[in-house]
Protein backbone atom coordinates (compact mmCIF):
# COMPACT_ATOMS: atom_id res chain seq x y z
CA UNK A 1 0.00 0.00 0.00
CA UNK A 2 2.78 2.36 1.05
CA UNK A 3 4.69 1.66 -2.19
CA UNK A 4 1.61 2.32 -4.31
CA UNK A 5 1.03 5.63 -2.55
CA UNK A 6 4.65 6.49 -3.24
CA UNK A 7 4.25 5.57 -6.92
CA UNK A 8 1.12 7.70 -7.23
CA UNK A 9 2.84 10.63 -5.48
CA UNK A 10 5.86 10.37 -7.78
CA UNK A 11 3.58 10.13 -10.81
CA UNK A 12 1.65 13.23 -9.76
CA UNK A 13 4.77 15.30 -9.09
CA UNK A 14 6.42 14.25 -12.36
CA UNK A 15 3.30 14.97 -14.40
CA UNK A 16 2.72 18.39 -12.80
CA UNK A 17 6.30 19.44 -13.56
CA UNK A 18 6.04 18.31 -17.17
CA UNK A 19 2.64 19.90 -17.67
CA UNK A 20 3.59 23.12 -15.85
CA UNK A 21 4.07 25.35 -18.87
CA UNK A 22 1.79 23.43 -21.24
CA UNK A 23 -1.01 24.54 -18.94
CA UNK A 24 -0.79 28.13 -20.21
CA UNK A 25 -1.67 28.19 -23.91
CA UNK A 26 -1.50 31.98 -24.12
CA UNK A 27 1.85 32.30 -22.41
CA UNK A 28 4.41 34.17 -24.54
CA UNK A 29 8.01 34.40 -23.40
CA UNK A 30 10.11 37.54 -23.86
CA UNK A 31 12.66 37.33 -26.72
CA UNK A 32 15.60 36.74 -24.39
CA UNK A 33 13.93 33.72 -22.78
CA UNK A 34 12.93 32.37 -26.20
CA UNK A 35 16.53 32.70 -27.34
CA UNK A 36 17.76 30.95 -24.19
CA UNK A 37 15.37 28.04 -24.65
CA UNK A 38 16.44 27.43 -28.23
CA UNK B 1 12.39 25.98 -55.32
CA UNK B 2 11.57 22.93 -53.28
CA UNK B 3 8.03 21.62 -53.84
CA UNK B 4 5.71 21.73 -50.83
CA UNK B 5 4.93 18.16 -49.86
CA UNK B 6 2.30 17.55 -47.24
CA UNK B 7 2.28 14.23 -45.44
CA UNK B 8 -0.63 12.44 -43.83
CA UNK B 9 -1.20 12.01 -40.09
CA UNK B 10 -0.34 8.29 -40.04
CA UNK B 11 2.85 8.97 -41.99
CA UNK B 12 3.84 11.72 -39.56
CA UNK B 13 3.15 9.31 -36.68
CA UNK B 14 5.33 6.70 -38.39
CA UNK B 15 8.12 9.24 -38.88
CA UNK B 16 7.99 9.85 -35.13
CA UNK B 17 8.26 6.12 -34.47
CA UNK B 18 11.15 5.84 -36.94
CA UNK B 19 13.11 8.78 -35.52
CA UNK B 20 12.78 7.29 -32.02
CA UNK B 21 14.78 4.18 -32.91
CA UNK B 22 18.22 5.57 -31.90
CA UNK B 23 16.76 6.56 -28.53
CA UNK B 24 15.12 3.18 -28.07
CA UNK B 25 18.55 1.57 -28.44
CA UNK B 26 19.63 3.65 -25.45
CA UNK B 27 16.45 3.13 -23.43
CA UNK B 28 16.29 -0.67 -23.59
CA UNK B 29 19.38 -1.38 -21.43
CA UNK B 30 18.29 1.27 -18.95
CA UNK B 31 14.85 -0.29 -18.63
CA UNK B 32 16.34 -3.75 -18.16
CA UNK B 33 18.63 -2.51 -15.41
CA UNK B 34 15.79 -0.60 -13.74
CA UNK B 35 13.53 -3.67 -13.75
CA UNK B 36 16.28 -5.86 -12.30
CA UNK B 37 17.19 -3.36 -9.58
CA UNK B 38 13.55 -2.76 -8.70
CA UNK B 39 12.93 -6.42 -8.04
CA UNK B 40 16.21 -6.66 -6.12
CA UNK B 41 15.01 -3.74 -3.97
CA UNK B 42 11.95 -5.79 -3.02
CA UNK B 43 9.31 -4.32 -5.33
CA UNK B 44 6.79 -6.81 -6.66
CA UNK B 45 6.47 -7.25 -10.41
CA UNK B 46 3.29 -5.14 -10.34
CA UNK B 47 4.95 -2.35 -8.38
CA UNK B 48 8.09 -2.30 -10.55
CA UNK B 49 5.97 -2.19 -13.69
CA UNK B 50 3.45 0.21 -12.15
CA UNK B 51 6.22 2.70 -11.43
CA UNK B 52 7.31 2.63 -15.07
CA UNK B 53 3.71 2.83 -16.32
CA UNK B 54 2.64 5.69 -14.06
CA UNK B 55 5.77 7.68 -13.18
CA UNK B 56 7.69 7.16 -16.44
CA UNK B 57 10.81 9.01 -15.30
CA UNK B 58 13.95 6.86 -15.42
CA UNK B 59 16.28 8.94 -13.24
CA UNK B 60 13.66 9.48 -10.55
CA UNK B 61 12.76 5.76 -10.60
CA UNK B 62 16.40 4.69 -10.19
CA UNK B 63 16.89 7.08 -7.29
CA UNK B 64 13.58 6.06 -5.70
CA UNK B 65 14.48 2.38 -5.62
CA UNK B 66 17.93 3.08 -4.22
CA UNK B 67 16.36 5.30 -1.51
CA UNK B 68 13.81 2.57 -0.79
CA UNK B 69 16.70 0.15 -0.35
CA UNK B 70 18.27 2.55 2.14
CA UNK B 71 15.00 2.71 4.07
CA UNK B 72 14.26 6.38 3.29
CA UNK B 73 10.79 7.73 4.03
CA UNK B 74 8.14 8.67 1.49
CA UNK B 75 8.59 12.42 1.99
CA UNK B 76 12.31 12.22 1.17
CA UNK B 77 11.65 10.20 -1.98
CA UNK B 78 8.89 12.55 -3.16
CA UNK B 79 11.06 15.61 -2.55
CA UNK B 80 13.90 13.95 -4.42
CA UNK B 81 11.53 13.18 -7.33
CA UNK B 82 10.59 16.86 -7.43
CA UNK B 83 14.19 18.04 -7.54
CA UNK B 84 15.44 15.39 -9.97
CA UNK B 85 12.62 16.18 -12.40
CA UNK B 86 12.99 19.96 -12.22
CA UNK B 87 14.87 19.94 -15.52
CA UNK B 88 11.60 19.00 -17.21
CA UNK B 89 10.39 22.56 -16.58
CA UNK B 90 12.99 23.65 -19.13
CA UNK B 91 11.65 21.11 -21.64
CA UNK B 92 8.09 22.19 -20.96
CA UNK B 93 9.08 25.83 -21.52
CA UNK B 94 11.00 25.07 -24.72
CA UNK B 95 8.10 23.12 -26.27
CA UNK B 96 5.35 25.40 -24.97
CA UNK B 97 5.33 27.64 -28.08
CA UNK B 98 4.39 24.55 -30.16
CA UNK B 99 2.39 22.37 -27.79
CA UNK B 100 0.77 25.25 -25.90
CA UNK B 101 -1.54 25.96 -28.83
CA UNK B 102 -3.00 22.44 -28.87
CA UNK B 103 -6.18 21.39 -27.12
CA UNK B 104 -6.18 19.89 -23.64
CA UNK B 105 -6.65 16.35 -24.96
CA UNK B 106 -3.29 16.65 -26.73
CA UNK B 107 -1.41 18.64 -24.11
CA UNK B 108 -2.15 16.20 -21.28
CA UNK B 109 -0.76 13.04 -22.90
CA UNK B 110 2.14 14.89 -24.55
CA UNK B 111 3.10 16.31 -21.13
CA UNK B 112 2.97 12.82 -19.61
CA UNK B 113 5.43 11.60 -22.25
CA UNK B 114 7.87 14.52 -21.93
CA UNK B 115 11.13 12.76 -21.04
CA UNK B 116 14.75 13.68 -21.85
CA UNK B 117 14.68 11.39 -24.85
CA UNK B 118 11.31 12.61 -26.18
CA UNK B 119 12.49 16.19 -25.87
CA UNK B 120 15.73 15.46 -27.72
CA UNK B 121 13.85 14.00 -30.69
CA UNK B 122 10.86 16.35 -30.97
CA UNK B 123 12.79 19.56 -30.30
CA UNK B 124 14.82 19.03 -33.49
CA UNK B 125 11.64 18.46 -35.49
CA UNK B 126 9.88 21.53 -34.07
CA UNK B 127 12.91 23.75 -34.69
CA UNK B 128 13.17 22.71 -38.32
CA UNK B 129 9.48 22.43 -39.28
CA UNK B 130 7.35 23.78 -36.45
CA UNK B 131 3.86 22.28 -36.35
CA UNK B 132 3.73 21.78 -40.13
CA UNK B 133 2.93 18.34 -41.51
CA UNK B 134 1.00 17.21 -38.43
CA UNK B 135 3.74 17.97 -35.92
CA UNK B 136 1.56 16.79 -33.05
CA UNK B 137 1.20 13.36 -34.65
CA UNK B 138 4.96 13.15 -35.05
CA UNK B 139 5.32 14.08 -31.36
CA UNK B 140 2.74 11.43 -30.44
CA UNK B 141 4.64 8.80 -32.45
CA UNK B 142 7.86 9.59 -30.58
CA UNK B 143 6.12 9.61 -27.20
CA UNK B 144 4.35 6.28 -27.77
CA UNK B 145 7.48 4.53 -29.10
CA UNK B 146 9.65 5.65 -26.20
CA UNK B 147 6.98 4.94 -23.58
CA UNK B 148 6.42 1.40 -24.84
CA UNK B 149 10.16 0.72 -24.95
CA UNK B 150 10.62 1.93 -21.38
CA UNK B 151 7.67 -0.04 -20.03
CA UNK B 152 8.51 -3.15 -22.05
CA UNK B 153 12.18 -3.20 -21.05
CA UNK B 154 11.27 -2.55 -17.40
CA UNK B 155 8.95 -5.55 -17.53
CA UNK B 156 11.61 -7.82 -19.04
CA UNK B 157 14.16 -6.55 -16.51
CA UNK B 158 11.81 -7.18 -13.59
CA UNK B 159 10.96 -10.66 -14.88
CA UNK B 160 14.40 -11.92 -15.87
CA UNK B 161 16.98 -9.33 -14.75
CA UNK B 162 17.82 -11.14 -11.54
CA UNK B 163 18.92 -14.19 -13.51
CA UNK B 164 21.72 -12.14 -15.12
CA UNK B 165 24.57 -11.68 -12.66
CA UNK B 166 25.57 -8.04 -12.00
CA UNK B 167 23.53 -6.63 -14.90
CA UNK B 168 24.07 -3.07 -13.68
CA UNK B 169 27.83 -3.55 -13.85
CA UNK B 170 27.94 -4.41 -17.55
CA UNK B 171 28.17 -0.78 -18.61
CA UNK B 172 25.00 -1.06 -20.71
CA UNK B 173 24.03 2.44 -19.63
CA UNK B 174 26.72 3.77 -21.97
CA UNK B 175 24.29 3.15 -24.84
CA UNK B 176 22.23 6.11 -23.65
CA UNK B 177 25.26 8.41 -23.44
CA UNK B 178 26.35 7.43 -26.94
CA UNK B 179 22.83 8.09 -28.26
CA UNK B 180 22.69 11.56 -26.73
CA UNK B 181 26.15 12.43 -28.06
CA UNK B 182 25.04 11.27 -31.50
CA UNK B 183 21.99 13.52 -31.32
CA UNK B 184 23.59 16.64 -29.88
CA UNK B 185 26.82 16.86 -31.89
CA UNK B 186 25.28 17.08 -35.40
CA UNK B 187 23.02 19.99 -34.38
CA UNK B 188 25.88 22.17 -33.16
CA UNK B 189 26.27 24.53 -36.09
CA UNK B 190 27.87 27.71 -34.79
CA UNK B 191 30.31 28.89 -32.17
CA UNK B 192 27.73 29.93 -29.49
CA UNK B 193 26.11 26.49 -29.71
CA UNK B 194 29.45 24.68 -29.51
CA UNK B 195 30.57 26.83 -26.58
CA UNK B 196 27.25 26.26 -24.80
CA UNK B 197 27.62 22.48 -25.20
CA UNK B 198 31.25 22.53 -24.04
CA UNK B 199 30.48 24.65 -20.98
CA UNK B 200 27.43 22.55 -20.10
CA UNK B 201 29.51 19.38 -20.44
CA UNK B 202 32.29 20.77 -18.27
CA UNK B 203 29.89 21.97 -15.57
CA UNK B 204 28.10 18.61 -15.63
CA UNK B 205 31.44 16.87 -15.00
CA UNK B 206 32.51 19.27 -12.25
CA UNK B 207 29.10 19.09 -10.54
CA UNK B 208 28.62 15.37 -11.08
CA UNK B 209 28.75 14.64 -7.36
CA UNK B 210 26.03 17.17 -6.47
CA UNK B 211 22.99 15.54 -4.88
CA UNK B 212 19.63 15.06 -6.60
CA UNK B 213 21.23 15.41 -10.06
CA UNK B 214 21.31 19.17 -9.46
CA UNK B 215 24.54 19.22 -11.46
CA UNK B 216 22.40 18.65 -14.56
CA UNK B 217 20.36 21.79 -13.86
CA UNK B 218 23.55 23.76 -13.20
CA UNK B 219 25.03 22.46 -16.46
CA UNK B 220 21.91 23.33 -18.47
CA UNK B 221 21.68 26.82 -17.02
CA UNK B 222 25.42 27.48 -17.52
CA UNK B 223 25.19 26.35 -21.14
CA UNK B 224 22.13 28.56 -21.71
CA UNK B 225 23.83 31.64 -20.24
CA UNK B 226 27.02 31.14 -22.25
CA UNK B 227 25.12 30.40 -25.46
CA UNK B 228 22.88 33.45 -25.14
CA UNK B 229 25.76 35.79 -24.21
CA UNK B 230 27.90 34.65 -27.15
CA UNK B 231 24.98 34.76 -29.57
CA UNK B 232 24.11 38.31 -28.51
CA UNK B 233 27.76 39.35 -28.83
CA UNK B 234 28.08 37.86 -32.29
CA UNK B 235 24.75 39.53 -33.21
CA UNK B 236 26.09 42.91 -32.08
CA UNK B 237 29.37 42.35 -33.93
CA UNK B 238 27.76 41.53 -37.28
Amino acid sequence: MQIWLLILGMALITFLIRYSLFAFPDLRFPPLVRQALH
Amino acid sequence: MEPVVSISRPRSLLHGLRDSVPMIVGILPFGLIYGALASLAGLTLGQALGMSLLVYAGSAQFIAISLLGLGSGMAVILLTTLIVNLRHVLYSAALQPYVGGLGQRWRLPLAFGLTDETFAVVQRRYLSRGMRDHGKWYHAGVAVALYLSWVGSSLVGALFGQQVPDLAGWGLDFAMLATFIGIVVPVLRNWPQIAAALVAGAVALVCHAWPYKLGLMAAALSGIVVGVCLERRSGEGS
